[in-house]
């Protein structure tokens, strides 16, 4: 019979961990020079955050508020342009995945809590299909950037293409954020880096969040010139102050802010996430 | 699968008993396709044994190491369809180092020699290298059919190949691999003679292919029933494909987020309006709510609707569903909530099949995605429901409990709650009387997954009353080797057990000596088992193959993974330096 070969005392036969070391430096520089753990899990898919029920945070904690824009310069509503999907490649990604639960095994033998995203192959998801779902979320978010990134020259052009995780020669470092909107359970991120300004950062949640069948559907059947004014009558939406909605964040203090009233280089730094407030919970903060 | 030495003695022993010539005796069984019946008929006595090996089309190999391909061949000479899988499950959620073995080559080779007029070939998590596509292509003048599922090592070089030379190739399906994907050129390698396709699956790469060379092929494929694009075809490219392809049965269909004019929406609406025949929709990459309207035509006929790709609320999910009356399976992400299940409960009365994935696997944050209240508006709805797979961050022992009460007909249930060792969350209890609820009440289960906070309760009762269960899977559970035994114990139709990070030791390992021959195969990996309860289960059960994977810097007496598998052919001789085979030595 043939004689097997038992683990040598040195432990020189020892198995591989699923994914070789080589693999680790093809993960993304934002994934490992980010401090915020939400931030490593960028690889790993948007956060889907519910808007209700955020924990240890609400307008409550909120001390002054900003004196928010109007929205007569708000650019007009642009359309999502066609192009095609991310491309990075898929062992690369599930690869990430895989390292990225890999690193924190060893976390995961001590962690009593069991934390599902510290341990290696849980939830039982196949590698495939998270990848899909990743790359299919990222997309989402940067096909508007790029696509009002195309129509604003007024911005100053960030990274061209879709590909945010694995281009290792990209100009800039993404700021991602997350953003929350009452009422939506689905949460998303949006990185503050690829804008120069409130404007199109509103632009771009409103057409996030507020993009909804029935809107899109009067925007189908109607005409250029109408289609306009639909857009322009739902500008103020975010910014305007007149609406449903105002638009918040937290900054690093833990204080929920109306954005608007700083200047933009110093909200991005000290911004920590968005929020899509109900104009109704925010006149609590006083005016 | 082969006869127990007992069996083997008694039917050798027999004198010929067939009333009538083998040649009817052939003809008859040659309409049996069940390959349990089958295997079941080879056991009568000899004549039958011959009878039935000569008339066997279509050979299933559940493990690949389970046998060699040589005896295959010399059992089945005359075999046209193989289906053969290889890793461990595991290895889907990179449990399994890359190299770890399951070469479809070797088979080729052989078949090559003894079935060169082989026609169909599925393979599920083999590795699978372009040589060997291309080898594929050019040895089997008749092949018809390839399906790879979770298979890898290959890129769409060997795509390329298949596509150029299998001039008689009908079903080509390319499903959720490791494949490296440079180019979509592959696409272009059909001849322009060719006709035959019916299948084509391609719905999981992502380079972009020639699209004129797609709809020329399209249209020439009379038969094209099932297309299952890529997420690069766009909704103006679908338009066209669907015009050539009025006659589809299942669609996939490629992303849905570019946006249309108004003329271009109306042209797509017709051309989903044509396709009569539909039963599956799948695809729908980034499928926003503007464009979810234009697949409505096609929904009257639906019976399997795949949105597992697609991020919709629940009121695009409610409009959606209002369109399919006949749906029988129905996958779709957590995104749509408990208030999207509350609509599948309201509107899918026919539903036989659900699956919840989770959108966002790893953030624990926020609570969000489905919880106990959805399976439970989806029970009271969907009475036929017998195959759930439900990811959900909350559940209750009451509400599985209930879940079970309205469909009593499960025959696979994996519940996933995320959090791994998570109680009930109202009563902080062990999930156990939920899974306890589930075995008692579904006596035709066949297939679970338990998670969730479990004592070794949970497995007495499913040692007690799992009768027909056959594939098991447990994570994170559990509280002595008394669970694992109970398992063992129990369970009579076991065949895949599945186990990681659980407290079962080398007790528990060896309870089962007598079980795993009539098993497939065990995997454990993160349990409290050593190399030296391994050695002596090899010692113990020379057919079985024991083989050990450590983990880096481990103990050294730990077998970190273990997995065990029944063979007629001993250990493998292509083990990778990572995998320890153990002998009885």
């Amino acid at each position: 019979m043939q004689g097997g070969f038992f683990g040598g005392g040195s432990g020189g036969s020892v198995c591989l961990s699923t994914v070789s070391t080589e693999d680790n430096v093809v993960m993304s520089s934002e994934d490992s020079s980010s401090p915020d753990e939400g931030e490593l899990e960028l690889g790993l898919g948007l956060s889907l955050g519910g808007a209700a029920g955020f924990k240890g945070s609400g307008p409550r904690g909120c001390q002054q508020y900003a004196r928010i824009l109007t929205a007569k310069d708000l650019p007009s509503k642009v359309s999502v342009s066609s192009s095609s999907s991310t491309t990075s490649s898929s062992s690369t990604l599930s690869r990430a995945i895989a390292t990225a639960g890999t690193k924190r095994t060893a976390d995961s033998v001590a962690a009593s809590n069991g934390v599902a995203s510290q341990v290696v192959g849980w939830p039982p998801i196949r590698s495939h299909r998270m990848h899909i779902m990743v790359n299919q979320a990222k997309s989402q978010v940067t096909e508007e950037f790029s696509s009002m990134n195309k129509r604003n020259n007024a911005v100053e052009e960030k990274v061209g293409n879709k590909n945010i995780n694995t281009d290792n020669t990209k100009a800039r470092t993404s700021l991602f954020v997350k953003v929350n909107m009452d009422g939506t359970l689905i949460g998303r991120k949006v990185d503050l880096n690829a804008h120069g300004c409130y404007e199109t950062l509103a632009q771009a949640l409103e057409n996030m969040f507020l993009r909804t069948t029935t809107t899109v559907n009067m925007t189908r059947l109607s005409t250029p010139e109408h289609k306009n004014m639909i857009d322009a009558k739902r500008h103020s939406q975010l910014l305007g102050g007149s609406s449903e909605f105002v638009l918040t964040y937290e900054d690093k203090d833990g204080d929920w802010m109306l954005v608007g009233d700083v200047p933009w280089g110093m909200f991005t730094t000290s911004v920590k996430r968005l929020r899509i407030m109900r104009t109704s919970e925010a006149t609590g903060l006083g005016k | 699968m082969g006869p127990n030495p007992k069996m083997r003695k008694e039917f050798f022993d027999s004198t010929r008993s067939s009333p009538f010539p083998d040649e009817v005796l052939e003809r008859v069984l040659s309409l049996l396709k069940s390959h349990k019946d089958r295997s079941a008929v080879s056991l009568v006595c000899k004549d039958w044994y011959n009878a039935e090996s000569w008339s066997r089309a279509h050979v299933f190999i559940g493990n690949c190491y389970s046998v060699s391909p040589e005896i295959v061949a010399r059992r089945f000479p005359r075999v046209k369809s193989v289906t053969l899988k290889g890793k461990p499950r595991f290895s889907d959620f990179n449990l399994v180092p890359e190299n770890w073995g399951a070469d479809v080559h070797p088979w080729l080779v052989v078949f090559a020699a003894k079935y060169p007029f082989l026609e169909e070939l599925r393979l599920k998590r083999m590795a699978v290298s372009d040589e060997s596509l291309e080898f594929l292509a050019i040895n089997f003048p008749n092949f018809k059919v390839l399906s790879l599922l979770s298979c890898d090592g290959f890129s769409t070089d060997g795509l390329a190949a298949i596509a150029t030379h299998c001039k008689n190739l009908t079903q080509l399906d390319i499903h959720e691999n490791g494949i490296d994907d440079k180019s979509g050129s592959w696409l272009s390698c059909f001849p322009e003679n060719f006709t035959s396709l019916e299948v084509l699956n391609f719905a999981n790469l992502n380079t972009d292919v020639n699209f004129d060379a797609l709809e020329r092929l399209v249209s020439r494929c009379k038969s094209l029933k099932v297309l299952k694009a890529s997420k690069s075809i766009s909704l103006e490219h679908l338009q066209r494909l669907l015009v050539c392809a009025p006659q589809l049965i299942e669609l996939g269909t490629g992303s849905l987020m570019p946006e249309l004019t108004a003329c271009q929406y109306a042209q797509l609406e017709n051309a989903f309006n044509q396709l009569k025949n539909l039963s599956t929709l799948s695809g729908l990459w980034e499928a926003s709510a503007p464009y979810l309207p234009v697949l409505y035509p096609a929904c009257t006929n639906l019976t399997f609707l795949n949105l597992s790709y697609a991020f919709l609320q629940s009121h695009e999910l409610e409009s959606l569903l209002c369109q399919c009356p006949h749906l029988r399976r129905l996958w779709v992400l957590d995104t749509v909530g408990d208030k999207g299940l509350e609509a599948v409960g309201s509107n899918c009365p026919l539903l036989e099949e659900l699956r919840v994935f989770p959108a966002d696997p790893f953030d624990e944050e926020v609570i969000h995605g489905v919880t106990e209240a959805g399976f439970l508006a989806v029970s009271y709805g969907c009475r036929r429901l017998h195959y759930v797979l439900y990811f959900c961050r909350q559940m209750t022992n009451a509400a599985v409990a209930t879940i079970v009460q309205n469909c009593p007909d499960f025959t696979h249930f994996r519940l996933c709650i995320m959090n791994p060792g998570q109680p009930d969350y109202v009563t902080n209890e062990p999930m156990d009387e939920a899974f306890g609820a589930v075995v008692r009440t579904c006596t035709k289960l066949q297939r679970l997954s338990v998670s969730g906070l479990l004592t070794d309760l949970t497995f007495e009762y499913i040692g007690q009353y799992a009768k027909n269960l056959e594939t098991l899977s447990v994570a994170f559970a559990g509280s002595s080797d008394r669970g694992m035994q109970c398992m063992l114990e129990g369970c009579p139709k076991l065949r895949k057990l599945e186990i990681r990070d659980c407290p079962f030791g080398n007790a528990a390992l060896l309870s089962g000596l007598e079980k795993y021959e009539s098993m497939r195969s065990l995997w454990m990996s993160a349990c409290n088992v050593t190399m030296n309860g391994c050695r002596l289960l090899a010692r113990e059960m020379p057919r079985l193959n024991v083989e050990v994977m450590k983990d880096d810097g481990s103990d050294d007496s730990q077998a970190d993974k273990v997995y065990v598998y029944r063979s007629v052919v001993g250990p493998r001789r292509d083990a990778p330096p990572c995998v320890l085979t153990l002998s009885g030595l």
